[in-house]
């Protein structure tokens, strides 16, 4: 049997041949042993992958692989999206300004109000990092723990453990 | 007739004084010096760390970083230290240092130093259980990961 | 006030309409449902963890940029297959670059070993179990050329058809044919002699 002969052979059993082709194949193979041995091999193997593929679990964390993919997410957001023309006439902004000045005005009464009174959580998870290292925070619900995890904008610089 | 220098009310009452002097002042060192344990952890695939020195880390501990891919974790270094309102450095490797100064009961700033440069400033809570955790990406694909908690 | 649908129970449909509009928690319910899919097709392709793992993760950010594409012809998880395929590929090719040329490669296209190789006869999977057998194959696949595991890959598990596969593997339909069926025979050769070091 020569090669075109097998790849032929192959082409016929992934239905790749024409309808004239597949018939010479089919006459071919009521009479030719070793064509049927090669076309039973290359079934077994055919059927055997696509009734077989080894399953995988990813191995990392639900909230950890997540937050990675939506750290880059935000990145491309950030670098996409181009700045808006503010157009402060436009009706839309004028009420936006309306209410938020209606909050300025809330938030400073507030601080009379409430002078005084030290809320000791005000400072709670304020982060800041170098301007060489951006840090996700995340935290892991199953094991109650939060995670800060520190990534150099820089690949090729590392903290490392040594 | 013995002559006593002090009288029985006397010597109590200094005695007295003595315990309430010393019991302010172990008040006021347990609630100043708070201790934490530091752990720079070493998280790879490898089965064994090529530093003799560096023990698996606890499995409870282990257990709790299973939410990332390395499968093993080595403890590179390991601090116990008292830590007051005044800032203090801890080398926990030639290039990794953490800088902690005691804000509140339970409540810490953490400054962490690569090769000198500072990377982080976190300021919160840490007890004891769970710890908390700054990691980082290490070479070869392992990460290096710092545990603080309340000892 | 609007209530927040309770993603863990909607259909994918739902899921990417809502994340068509910017949900990105609709969004995160895809990439759980359907990441270790798209994890495990990057590593049979890539063979190594982190280079899927990492493949993997830009595959799920293009897949949120590029959702206003699809359109529903096929599922969205197989989109997002088709998405992680095109990486790997492009990632393999970056890769052959400081890749020694592989011996088979070579053999394949000058009509080599596998055609002196007998046809496997008796069933090298027999009496395993399923669990057993699925490790097989998989050390089998391990052990080809990226270019024949790839090209059985399209195949066997994406379906594809020889015309495809050249389009995406920038090859001819001979080329396809020809890695196919090297592959395929390889494989048979690999399980069988598995089976021979078994029972010795």
């Amino acid at each position: 049997m020569n090669q075109d002969t097998e790849l032929n052979l192959q082409a016929y059993l992934d239905e790749e041949l024409s309808e004239g082709e597949a018939r010479k194949i089919s006459v071919q193979l009521k009479n030719d042993a070793q064509a049927n041995a090669l076309i039973e091999e290359l079934r077994f193997i055919k059927v055997g992958l696509r009734e077989n593929e080894l399953e995988l679990k990813l191995p990392e964390s639900r909230e950890f692989y997540w937050s990675k993919i939506q750290r880059e997410i935000n990145r491309d957001v950030k670098v996409a999206s181009p700045r808006a023309t503010l157009r402060w006439w436009k009706p839309g902004y004028v009420r936006f300004a309306g209410v938020f000045a209606g909050a300025c005005a809330l938030l400073m009464l507030s601080f009379f109000a409430f002078d005084g009174q030290n809320d000791s959580r005000a400072m709670d998870e304020v982060e800041g990092t170098g301007e060489d290292m951006g840090s996700i925070t995340y935290h892991s619900d199953k094991e109650n723990m939060t995670v800060v995890y520190l990534f150099d904008r820089d690949p090729e610089r590392m903290i490392d453990s040594k | 007739m013995i002559h006593r220098r002090f009288s029985t009310s006397q010597l109590l009452s200094w005695f007295g004084c003595i315990v309430l002097v010393a019991s302010v002042s172990a008040l006021k060192v347990s609630a100043a010096d708070p201790k934490l344990e530091v752990q720079l952890v070493w998280g790879t695939n490898d089965e064994t760390s090529p530093d003799a020195k560096h023990k698996p880390l606890e499995e409870a501990l282990a257990k709790k970083l299973g939410m990332f891919k390395w499968k093993k974790y080595f403890v590179v270094n390991r601090q116990e230290i008292p830590v007051s309102a005044t800032a203090q450095k801890i080398k926990l490797s030639e290039k990794c240092e953490i800088e902690i100064k005691n804000i509140e009961p339970s409540r810490y700033e953490i400054n962490v130093f690569g090769k000198g440069k500072h990377v982080l400033k976190k300021t919160g809570k840490i007890t004891n259980d769970p710890p908390f955790v700054i990691a980082g990406d290490d070479k070869n694909d392992c990460a290096w990961f710092i545990l603080i908690r309340e000892h | 006030m609007p209530t927040q649908p309770d993603y863990p129970t909607q259909a994918d449909e739902l899921l990417v309409k809502l994340a068509k509009k910017s949900d990105m928690l609709a969004f995160e319910e895809l990439v759980a449902r359907h990441r270790d899919k798209i994890y495990a097709r990057a590593f049979s392709m890539m063979r190594n963890e982190d280079e899927a793992l990492d493949l993997s993760q830009e595959a799920w950010v293009k897949g949120w940029q590029r959702l206003v594409q699809f359109q529903g012809d096929s599922s969205f998880a197989t989109w997002m297959t088709r998405i992680v395929i095109n990486l790997c590929l492009d990632q393999l090719r970056k890769n052959k670059r400081h890749r020694a040329e592989s011996i088979e490669l070579m053999n394949e296209e000058s009509g080599g070993v596998e055609r002196q190789m007998p046809v496997v006869q008796v069933n090298p999977t027999e009496g395993l179990e399923r669990t057993e057998l699925r490790k097989r194959i998989d050390q089998a696949l391990a052990q080809l050329s990226h270019e024949h595991r790839t090209v059985l890959i399209l195949h066997e598990f994406e379906d594809l058809e020889y015309k495809e596969i050249a389009k995406r593997v920038e090859c001819s339909i001979g080329t396809v044919m020809s890695r196919l069926f090297y592959a395929r025979r390889k494989m048979a050769a690999l399980l069988a002699a598995y089976k021979r070091d078994e029972l010795t």
